[in-house]
């Protein structure tokens, strides 16, 4: 009897969920550019192996955590600042290895990466696109991040032998994670800033697709691995946040006459009007200011060019908010059906980084300001290796709070003393003795970014023109 | 523009993160009662019993007029050993090496047989602490000193042969400097590098206070005595301090002058800071022989009027802040002996538990309290003409152990060990 009861108390002890030690044997992310890495317009290794998920996997101490590296300058060449008065950022110029194998040198690794982060994924793309390596290695560009992760079109599923396409989901199931991490949704939303033009279909995913694609992804994940530990992160709160949103300013003083306003194709900047990134370049070249002659600044998206809008009117800034806020909820609706799915809210902590309350570290404060503000990378959208390590910090602490996990607080010392990528890199620092430019951004270096950031996006437009101010599509 | 971005992030930068702590208030009132482990208050039969009791020199009149100076020599150290995630695990830096020397000076002159005017200097709180140039806790603190100087008057009356009672005023003046070192992100190594040192400072005597204090002293009979005091708290605003920015190159000359535009380099702004110290009260019990006195004393520090530090700049209103402190009322008690082995010497033991009013989330560069233990040993020295002598006193402080537990207000999280105290001192005492 007394044995019974032992047997017992031990078999409810095993059994007690509460403290389950979370297994980081195996652990993949999936995401898009943010859990990749991409930084500063780039793909490469100096803040791959700085992104959250290999932060995680180090401190976790995983044993195979592979990924996609590239080699300097990234893929595509990193933004580098050249300048700040006048502030000028631009491509850096330091070429691409020529073979295609020093520049993607892990692309020979014979087994799946752990790191699934895919630059321009959307959630639709984690469930249904497929790359293929020999076309990034024959030099066509078109789909290269899915070619340069995915590699293999196909697969043969082991059970039924037959060939199933090898999407990212696929690759995470198939290697059998005990932890994955999920950061996906943002390409759904915030290529309606990238482009400044919020439509339904083209720069953003219908919410109802979404909802769908969503429920799919993370449905999947939870039942095909019911043994693993899933954390998922929602997207960022609010488009106003963001340095590519927040920086330029859409007035100016001129002496004597006060502050005016800078001029858009729709009229004057008004109050809650913001201008993105590569509206500097443009207002650096005279055009959209308040004076005779000067060419309007462009409010959207133009579909025969591909060249996006410059302005996010404040009714499209509260569509873009409202969408955003909209995915958050589905995110949360659907992580919350599973119980070894766990939320991780990132809006506290960017609320904290906009309005500089988030913990210091020794006294020293980030913020999500532009260029001093420790968190974001040159092109004002995806963090750098600061940046990195805060998101990294979060689901540790998630991981360690509720599930039981013990791991280290990261090193933020060295993190915040460790400089960018030309602090290791053997070209030094990129600016000495470069030639300032008159442009906040580069119009060549914003359109690198942005082809690479949203290779889809013209070619929707062109499929299915919308009248330029169809912004009410959005539901 | 959301708002413009290199001054928003200098003030974000900027708000400075000090945290006043435990430690600063000083028990160093004079050598015969730091001997006793500052069971004094029951006993107060020299002039720092300006501090210890307003009421003891009621007894004392039969002594004639007055005067005894001293000072005494504080020498602390104390190590700090990092966690992740700042400054991380293994780092480690000590306090450097400084020696303080709070003075004490009073006069007592009888007004009458039962009446007593005593009129003091002395330094009840200060603080003083430096760190290495470089080290990692350097955007909180890098050197600090505060001084507080009180000057006070004070009545003592005894209403009979056994009793008596005592108060006075003190004008309070605060000497503060705090240099620390101001990080700002580099955009060009998108690393965290010093563009500044700013030293903030009182820059004359006009930042004070009046205090007041009361006390009693009972004589039970059988060689026992009780006494009682009470110091108020107060609040020094300094209305006269100022802010010195100097630069701090980085080798990038368009960073520089963008931060040489963000931060008032040439002004000296000023700043105004409001500073609450805390009130204290001692109740002791004695027994005495003509051999021997033996002395216990309990008290407390009302700290929690230490809830928060404001600085202010009136002209940049987005560089004022406020510190939240949170600071707990705090307990002592104080054990004393004193042997009187000849009529010339004595020699005198104590010792004192001073708990800390810190909480661990706001111990810091600037101030990393604990709970103390005090060892105290003195010898006292009367001359045979009774007109003079002197007393040393010589006290082994130990700072408890402490972590800040993962949650430093400023983020700079580890172990302060190793924290000791010697105090070295003698006053001399002439009679007329």
């Amino acid at each position: 009897m007394k044995r019974t009861l032992l047997v017992l108390c031990a078999a409810a002890l095993l059994a007690s969920p509460a403290l389950a030690q979370v297994d980081f044997t195996r652990y993949v992310a999936l995401g898009d550019s943010l859990t990749a890495g991409f930084a500063s317009g780039s793909l490469m290794d100096y803040y791959q192996e700085r992104s959250y998920p290999a932060l995680i996997a180090d401190q976790a101490g995983v044993g195979t955590f592979q990924m996609p590296l590239v080699a300097v300058p990234g893929l595509a060449p990193a933004l580098v600042l050249e300048s700040l008065s006048p502030l000028s950022i631009a491509q850096t110029d330091v070429a691409p290895p020529s073979d295609p194998l020093e520049y993607f040198y892990n692309v020979t690794l014979e087994a799946p990466y752990q790191n699934l982060g895919i630059p321009g994924a959307d959630t639709t793309d984690l469930l249904a696109t497929t790359g293929n390596i020999f076309n990034l290695i024959g030099g066509n560009y078109d789909n290269v991040m899915f070619d340069l992760i995915l590699r293999t079109p196909q697969v043969e599923d082991p059970t039924t032998g037959q060939l199933v396409d090898y999407t990212a989901l696929v690759s995470a199931i198939g290697q059998q994670p005990t932890f994955v991490t999920v950061w996906i949704g943002s390409n759904d939303v915030l290529g309606a800033v990238l482009a400044a033009t919020p439509v339904d279909g083209i720069t953003m995913t219908p919410l109802a697709d979404f909802t769908a694609a969503y429920t799919q992804l993370i449905g999947a994940l939870a039942t095909s691995l019911p043994n693993a530990e899933i954390v998922v992160l929602n997207i960022f709160p609010d488009a106003r946040w963001i340095p590519f949103t927040a920086t330029v300013p859409t007035s100016t003083e001129i002496a004597g006459v006060g502050t005016v306003p800078f001029i858009g194709e729709d009229g004057p900047l008004g109050p809650g009007d913001y201008l993105t990134l590569p509206a500097g370049s443009m207002l650096a070249q005279g055009m959209g200011l308040p004076v005779p002659g000067s060419p309007p600044l462009p409010e959207n998206l133009n579909p025969a060019t591909g060249a996006p809008g410059v302005i996010l009117r404040a009714a499209e800034i509260e569509l873009i908010n409202a969408r955003l806020a909209a995915v958050n909820q589905v995110i949360a609706g659907v992580t919350g059906q599973f119980s070894n799915v766990h939320l991780l809210d990132i809006a506290p902590i960017f609320e904290a980084l906009e309005n500089g309350h988030y913990r210091p570290f020794g006294g020293i404060e980030l913020t999500t300001e532009f260029l001093v503000g420790g968190i974001f990378s040159y092109d004002g959208f995806h963090p750098q290796n600061v940046g990195q390590a805060v998101v990294a910090s979060a689901i540790i602490d998630l991981v360690n709070d509720r599930l039981g996990a013990g791991l280290p607080a990261l090193d933020m010392y060295r993190i915040l003393n460790e400089g960018g990528w030309q602090a290791a890199s053997p070209f030094g620092i990129v600016c000495g003795g470069c030639d300032p430019k008159q442009a906040i951004l580069t119009e060549q270096a914003f359109m690198q970014l942005y082809e690479v950031m949203l290779p889809e996006l013209a070619d929707r437009w062109q499929r299915q023109p919308p009248s330029p101010r169809q912004t009410s599509s959005v539901d | 523009m959301k708002r413009q971005i290199l001054i928003a992030a200098a003030v974000v930068a900027l708000a400075p993160s000090l945290s006043w702590g435990a430690g600063f208030a000083l028990f160093e009132a004079g050598n015969k009662a730091q001997g006793m482990g500052g069971a004094f208050t029951a006993v107060a039969n020299d002039p720092s019993a300006m501090f210890w009791n307003p009421a003891g020199m009621a007894f004392e009149t039969g002594e004639g007029m007055q005067v005894m100076a001293g000072v005494i020599f504080i020498a602390p150290s104390q190590d700090f050993t990092g966690s992740a995630p700042y400054p991380g695990e293994g780092y480690t830096s000590s306090l450097e090496e400084q020696i303080f020397f709070p003075p004490h000076l009073y006069v007592v002159k009888p007004l009458s047989d039962t009446v007593n005017f005593s009129f003091g200097v002395f330094t009840p709180f200060g603080l003083g602490t430096e760190w290495p140039e470089g080290f990692a806790g350097r955007y909180i603190s890098t050197k600090a000193d505060l001084q507080l100087i009180d000057i006070g008057g004070q009545v003592s009356w005894a209403l009979c042969e056994n009793f008596a009672i005592g108060g006075g005023i003190d004008y309070m003046i605060a000497s503060i400097e705090l240099n620390r070192v101001v990080p700002l992100f580099n955009p060009y190594t998108q690393s965290v590098a010093d563009v500044a040192t700013v030293k903030l400072q009182t820059d004359d005597m006009s930042n004070n206070s009046w205090a007041w204090n009361v006390g009693f002293l009972a004589k039970l009979g059988g060689g026992f005595s009780i006494g009682g005091m009470y110091r108020s708290d107060f609040t020094v605003k300094g209305t006269s301090a100022s802010a010195e920015f100097n630069q701090i190159p980085t080798g990038y000359p368009d960073f520089d002058a963008v931060v040489a535009g963000a931060l008032p380099f040439d002004e000296n702004p000023d700043v105004y800071t409001e500073l609450n110290f805390p009130d204290f009260w001692q109740i002791g019990l004695a027994w005495s022989n003509e051999k021997l006195t033996i002395s216990g004393q309990y008290g407390e520090m009302g700290w929690s009027v230490f809830d928060e530090l404001r600085i202010d700049f009136p002209d940049y209103p987005g560089l004022s802040s406020t510190i939240v402190e949170n600071y707990s009322d705090s307990e002592q008690y104080r054990f004393g002996l004193e042997w009187q082995a000849s009529p010339v010497w004595a020699f005198r033991l104590g010792y004192v538990f001073d708990e800390t009013p810190q909480p661990p989330e706001s111990m810091s560069p600037l101030l990393s309290d604990g709970d103390r233990d005090g060892y105290t040993a003195g010898l006292g020295f009367v001359s045979k003409s009774s007109n003079w002598g002197f007393d040393i006193g010589y006290e082994y402080l130990v700072l408890e152990e402490r972590s800040t537990g993962g949650g430093s207000y400023d983020g700079y999280d580890g172990f302060y060990h190793d924290g000791v105290a010697h105090l070295f001192g003698a006053s001399f005492t002439w009679k007329f």
